[in-house]
């Protein structure tokens, strides 16, 4: 075999290359001491961080770290697993994190190294080493690295969801556009639109593809979110290729409520949608005017299914959705007559009654003794079914609604209100109990039953 | 493997094959031209670091020298090198990696091709993640 005597050192750029740093080969490091003696060692992962800086995991206090605090530099080798070519970086040390979002995505991606190789208890991330990259260079003349097959043109995918999004004139048709974008447009199949609830932090879900039940306002304590509760703290996309027991969101307070046989208490909560045995995560939050609205959280079921370019596809679309809902929450606050006159009272007599049942103490309602929801969109929906026994009015307004925003408990300063109705839309749609709200223009919205309503407070 | 230049840069390359010579040295051997920064450090500084992993049980030693030196592969290496580069296709096919493809970039690799770095084992470590990483291990007199 001939090699040809010159190495690529100019045309290589760090970002041709991130997908290699997360390649099955652990990177290999060579640091220096202080007295020019070499030391080698793996690592267990190398993460990107932009296209002049990578950070490398810091995890035990040995004879490496020592070279790396006395003279910072470090030769890092990557493999490509599929043909065995390496990358070489000589890097200069910069600094330790042991927060924020460098250190997350580190922790993450170790923790699943860690859950994958039965590590768990020998991994500990003490800190992100961030290094500039000086050079790098392909130590394979001839062959250039291989493409990987993508999963479909994500650039082109990108195009598509955002020109779908950008022609959303409200907040039912915006999240429709996402998430049948993120299916035909990107190939994700699994995904969850949550929702920040600033003031009972913790995260609803807003919409989901690809599971059993939807679980449209399933509510999750920020504290529990697993990848998209990190995702949201840190305001930066977590992936993990091989998915770890400690990123599992929800997991350990249903457990705990099981184990304490306090299944009647779970009788009010809505089933998280989600995968049993996801194998790739990737969580990333949804900003929009300065502001942390929600998180994106898709998944799959095959290892390594997203890359870093996802992260950007995701960030890209995720932006345009939160600037979307932002936009059209404070657009379905402006009313506008109704188009037509509201139809006669709907409810046949002849069809069964609704029997609904409200808790003030939490504001969960029931229907025909069923758990429907809580919250603001249990307040909502309470309200409606009161208004319409009394006045047998079936339409009501957003202005109504936030007039009665004491009552409702309505956030003060960012009442999110479209989205409740939303919300509340979708949920009553997924119940199929003979009650729905539909949307009768900006800001005016209808409660249609099929049978004659009750409503019975408890407790208050 | 890893060297050091005169002037402290780090280099390191990927070793195909490592074996113990009967007079306690060592021999690894590195392809010529990518690993042409890593053998001009060796040659310069003498000095030598290699860390030799089986990535399915992730038992790694790490052995150091000072005293190396490049030489031109020989014929009598050719079985132990094939031997040694069977042995890490089947490690890393077990990772997912792809051996046709291993085959396309490396499988014409000739003694030819490569340099055959020799040095004493000055001292040598366990560098197995976990409770034991870091102890040295004794070596033979």
């Amino acid at each position: 075999m001939t090699d040809t005597p010159q190495t690529e050192r100019r045309a290589l750029k760090l970002r041709d290359v991130r997908r290699l740093l997360e390649g099955v080969i652990p990177p290999a490091m060579c640091s220096v001491a202080a007295d020019g003696m070499p030391h080698v060692n793996y690592l267990s992962h190398a993460e990107y961080v932009d296209e002049e800086h990578v950070a490398l995991t810091y995890q035990f206090l040995n004879r490496a770290r020592a070279n790396v605090l006395a003279t910072g530099r470090v030769a890092l080798s990557v493999e490509d697993p599929i043909t065995g070519v390496s990358v070489l970086m000589q890097l200069r040390y910069l600094r330790t994190d042991t927060e924020g979002p460098i250190f997350e995505r580190l922790r993450a991606k170790l923790a699943g190294i860690a859950a994958q190789t039965g590590m768990e208890k020998v991994f500990h991330l003490r800190g992100a080493d961030v290094y500039r990259v000086e050079s790098l260079r392909k130590l394979d003349p001839v062959h250039p690295l291989p493409a990987l097959a993508p999963r479909c043109d994500l650039a082109a995918g990108v195009r598509r969801l955002s020109e779908q999004l950008a022609e959303a004139a409200d907040l039912r048709s915006l999240l429709n556009a996402f998430t049948e974008g993120l299916q035909r447009d990107l190939c994700i199949t699994h995904a969850i639109v949550w929702l920040l609830d600033e003031q009972r932090q913790g995260l609803f879900t807003l919409a989901s593809i690809g599971y059993a039940q939807a679980g449209t306002g399933a509510e999750l304590p920020l504290a529990e979110a697993g990848l998209a509760g990190v995702a949201l703290r840190e305001n930066v996309p977590i992936r993990i290729g091989h998915m770890s027991q400690m990123y599992s969101y929800g997991m350990s307070w249903r457990t705990k409520a099981e184990q304490l046989g306090l299944q009647a208490a779970m009788a009010d909560t809505i089933p998280l949608p989600g995968l049993a045995s996801p194998c790739t995560q990737l969580a990333v939050p949804l900003r929009a005017r300065g502001r942390t609205v929600g998180a994106l959280l898709v998944e799959s079921e095959r290892d390594q299914f997203f890359s870093y370019d996802d992260e950007d596809a995701l960030t890209a679309v995720g932006a345009q959705l939160a600037q979307g809902l932002a936009a059209l929450r404070t657009a379905e606050l402006v009313e506008e007559p109704l188009t037509a006159p509201a139809p006669a009272h709907s409810a046949d007599a002849g069809n069964a009654a609704l029997r609904v049942r409200h808790y003030p103490r939490d504001h969960s309602v029931f229907v025909n003794d069923q758990y429907l929801i809580k919250g603001v969109a249990g307040a909502i929906v309470a309200k409606l079914v009161r208004d319409q026994i009394d006045s047998g009015r079936e339409a009501f307004s957003t202005r109504e609604l936030r007039l009665a925003g004491g009552d409702l408990r309505l956030p003060e300063v960012q009442d999110n209100l479209g989205v409740r109705l939303l919300l509340l839309e979708r949920r009553l749609a997924e119940k199929d109990f003979g009650l729905r709200i539909e949307r009768a223009g900006r800001g005016q919205y209808r409660l249609i039953a099929s049978g004659p309503l009750s409503l019975a407070t408890d407790g208050a | 493997m890893g060297s050091s230049t005169p002037d402290g840069q780090p280099e390191l390359h990927f070793a195909h094959g490592a074996w113990a010579l009967p007079d306690g040295r060592m021999e690894l051997l590195v392809r010529s031209v990518p690993g042409a920064e890593l053998l001009a450090a060796i040659r310069a500084t003498r000095r030598v670091a290699v860390s030799a992993g089986v990535p399915s049980t992730y038992r790694v030693l790490h052995i150091k020298g000072v005293d190396a030196e490049v030489l031109p592969a020989y014929a009598e290496q050719g079985p132990k090198f094939a031997q040694g580069f069977e042995a890490w296709i089947q490690q890393v096919e077990r990772f997912g990696a792809d051996r046709r493809q291993i085959m396309a970039v490396l499988g014409e690799l000739t003694l030819a091709d490569l340099s055959c770095v020799r040095f004493t084992p000055l001292a040598a470590w366990d560098q197995t993640p976990g409770p034991g990483a870091g102890q040295p291990i004794d070596l033979l007199p």
